[in-house]
């Protein structure tokens, strides 16, 4: 059996990879998905944690956050539409400068 | 409301122009000139309709002794209640009041229907008056307040209103610099007055109906809490300190330098505020604090130092101006002067006397100025007039008998209130020959030069040819009837050897000054007061007479012009060829003496200050904002909108907030 302290290790693995992909990709849907990797990351932690202290609090949090992050691509992802009609790019380096000129 | 038992409301006095002027102000924009002036018309016509109607109530009044005189006293509120400081908005109406009132709303009255003429073509008809009401207003309220304090608000409202008025067309830039200087002039008086006023607050109170404390302050030998100076001391400071604010305001020497540039304002205004109402309101103030000065004893000489100086000084002055308006306005200084030295000799009845016939016969010549100015189109050089009199009649006999009033021309009021008021200088225990003499001096000149009016402006043949147009009537009536009153008001106080309702004045207002009403000494008779009376009159006859042969018709120009005397202009340097001419027309060169002392020290010192503000002071504070700068474009670089950026910077704090917490905590 799996000791449950490793499920938390691969939540805070998971965590780091998706904050790199936050940091140093520069296209738009990389860092949307790198967020969705740190969202479940989160998730993962809660339901090793219901695990840990059996209880069944975390794995309800779970459930809530599914829907949150949905959401979430939802909007992020109309938002990235937006974005490339407007500037015919994804790139978040070329679309920042081009806001300061 | 406005009348309780039979006493008539005090405070819809002033509230009636105060309340003209609220509406002209306020709705300016949406009534026509012609509204604003009737508004400013009909309330000074109400309030004197109501003054009329308090003073007959007052006279209705019985008299209760010879030493108490009615009078009327309402208080509304506490205004100030600061430590000394304490002042009701509270209103007397004792006799002093009534004449007060009466001259400022009833001669206030016919300059507003005057200036509802003169001020027709005028731009700025609907300001001028709205503060030629408040102006009516703040002097209601200076004669009627029961306490100094509440006076002074008066006080320093008709200041404010004389500023604005001579002001009145500001698009020349000399016209504001005389409003600018007769608000600074007066404004020095006023601070001595505000320190007179103090120290009478702290010696027994401001209130006009207890100074007789005054009287228990003169025997202390050292005031508690006055410096250690005995009580003598301290009035006499407090009376040098208000005649110093009445200077100020009545344009007495040495600060008397604002009102021949005051005449920058409209002729109305100054036949209203600077002959008839406002520049009288420091012989006002010493007819109300006359037991001070009385009991100083020194004060009452200074007083008549003052006005007698003032007196010759002025009239000098007026004997070679060429302006009209100037000519009368040195002729006011002299004039209230005459008032001051009345005063000054403790003749204090007399002092208001003079003051009442002169409203009257001064109101006239300044109207009648007025008028001729106005049918020659702005000229007010007197020799640019000349052969005026068939042409504006009506005018011509208004200025003729204000002018005789003003020379003292036997039977008119201005020969008995100045005559009573030398008779009382030679004759009083504060009078001395010396009084008389200046006094008498005076007289001469004020004949000469009144009359020099006369013969320069409407006798002889036209000097200029300018169109004279004719006034419309609301511009010679209002001045027939001051004329009227300037001729025939004296019969009010008749010298004592005529013996029928004489000295009917000085009775009326014995029971206010009582004792302190000084009277001839020992062995001055009637007999001796008729001669005197003659030596008046022929004083006054003969500077007419010395006035025909020096400008009628036939005489050569004296003094003898430099140029063309009809180009002179008040900043001219030397318009004529005698120095004592030049050094009189500018005013024995008392502006340039001030120019070089006050004015122009003042003026390099306030160079080094802005020098000082802009390097020492303003520097300190651009030092703060370039000190701020400098952070700013430290932090300024975290902000680029990248949110790569912004996201890496927070994991790094919370990171290190994490190590943080978790190396505090104990495990």
């Amino acid at each position: 059996m799996i000791p449950a302290y490793h499920a938390l290790i691969l939540s805070g693995i998971l965590f780091c990879i998706g904050i790199v992909g936050v940091i140093a990709r520069r296209n738009l849907l990389f860092v949307l998905m790198s967020i969705e990797i740190m969202m479940n990351a989160a998730g993962l932690a809660f339901v090793a944690g219901s695990a840990i202290h059996g209880s069944y609090d975390g794995q309800i949090f779970f459930i809530f956050i599914l829907p949150v992050a949905a959401a979430e691509v939802a909007i992020g992802l109309a938002l990235a539409l937006l974005l490339y009609q407007k500037y015919k790019t994804l790139d978040l380096w070329v679309i920042a400068r081009s806001k300061e000129e | 409301m406005f009348v309780h038992n039979g006493i008539p409301a005090l405070w819809v006095i002033p509230a009636l122009p105060a309340l003209g002027a609220l509406i002209i102000f306020l709705f300016s924009k949406a009534m026509s000139p012609q509204t604003a002036g009737r508004i400013a018309c009909g309330a000074v016509g109400l309030c004197f309709g109501w003054v009329a109607f308090c003073s007959s109530s007052l006279l209705g009044l019985p008299s209760a002794d010879a030493h108490n005189a009615p009078y009327f006293h309402q208080e509304l509120w506490t205004w100030l209640s600061a430590g000394i400081v304490q002042s009701k908005v509270a209103f007397l109406f004792d006799r002093v009041s009534m004449v007060f009132t009466i001259i400022v709303s009833g001669v206030g009255f016919l300059i507003h229907l005057y200036s509802y003429a003169y001020m027709d073509d005028d731009e700025g008809e609907r300001r001028y008056f709205g503060y030629l009401n408040l102006f009516v207003a703040s002097m209601l309220i200076l004669v009627t307040a029961d306490n100094a304090f509440f006076m002074f608000m008066g006080w320093e409202g008709v200041g404010a209103c004389s500023f604005f008025l001579i002001g009145h067309y500001y698009s020349k830039s000399e016209n504001c610099a005389a409003a600018t200087k007769a608000f600074l002039v007066t404004r020095l008086g006023d601070i001595f007055l505000i320190l007179g006023l103090l120290l009478c607050a702290k010696l027994v109170g401001v209130s006009f109906l207890n100074l007789s404390g005054f009287e228990s302050v003169k025997e202390m030998e050292v005031v508690k809490g006055g410096w250690g100076m005995s009580g003598h001391a301290l009035l006499t400071i407090a009376a040098l300190l208000l005649l110093a604010g009445a200077a100020g305001k009545s344009a007495q020497l040495p600060l008397q330098t604002w009102l021949p540039d005051a005449m920058a304002g409209p002729t109305p205004v100054s036949a209203l505020i600077h002959a008839a109402t406002m520049v009288t309101a420091g012989v006002y103030l010493i007819a109300r604090f006359h037991i001070l000065f009385v009991a100083s004893g020194t004060g009452m000489t200074a007083v008549a130092i003052v006005g007698a100086a003032t007196a010759f000084y002025a009239a000098t002055c007026a004997c070679v101006q060429t302006d009209i308006k100037r000519i009368l306005a040195y002729s006011t200084i002299s004039q209230i002067g005459y008032m001051v030295l009345g005063l000054g000799v403790g003749a204090f009845s007399l002092g208001l006397f003079h003051f009442f016939t002169h409203a009257f016969y001064k109101a006239c010549l300044f109207l009648a100025s007025g008028t001729v100015i106005h049918s020659l189109h702005h000229e007010q050089n007197i020799y640019n007039m000349g052969g005026l009199k068939s042409k504006l009649k009506g005018t011509f006999a208004a200025f003729l008998l204000g002018s005789a009033a003003l020379a003292g021309f036997p039977g008119t009021s201005g020969f008995f209130s100045k005559d009573a008021i030398l008779w009382s200088a030679l004759t009083t225990g504060f009078g001395n020959p010396v009084f008389y003499g200046v006094g008498l001096v005076t007289a001469f000149l004020t004949a000469v030069y009144s009359f020099r009016l006369i013969f320069v402006v409407f006798y002889g043949a036209p000097r200029k040819d300018i169109h004279v147009h004719h006034p419309s009537p609301l511009l010679v009536w209002p001045l027939l009837v001051l004329a009227f009153f300037a001729v025939t008001i004296g019969v009010l106080n008749l010298p004592g050897f005529v013996g029928f309702k004489s000295l009917a004045w000085e009775h009326f207002f014995h029971p206010i000054f009582g004792e302190f009403q000084a009277e001839p000494k020992e062995g001055w008779t009637h007999a001796h007061e008729a001669i005197f009376a003659l030596i008046g009159a022929a004083v006054a006859l003969g500077g007419i007479l010395v006035s025909y042969t020096l400008f009628g018709p036939n005489a050569k120009m004296l003094p003898e012009p430099a140029g063309n005397i009809g180009d002179v202009e008040n900043s001219t340097p030397k318009p004529y060829k005698s120095a004592l001419a030049n050094f009189l027309f500018h005013g024995w060169g008392m502006d340039q003496l001030y120019a070089a002392v006050f004015v122009r020290p003042v003026k390099r010192l306030s160079m080094i200050n802005a020098w000082v503000d802009k390097v020492v002071v303003d520097g300190v504070y651009e030092l703060i904002g370039a000190i701020v700068r400098a952070f700013h474009s430290l932090v300024v670089s975290f902000q680029n909108g990248r949110v790569g950026r912004y996201a890496m910077v927070m994991l790094f704090g919370v990171v290190a907030v994490t190590i943080l917490v978790m190396s505090i905590i104990p495990r």
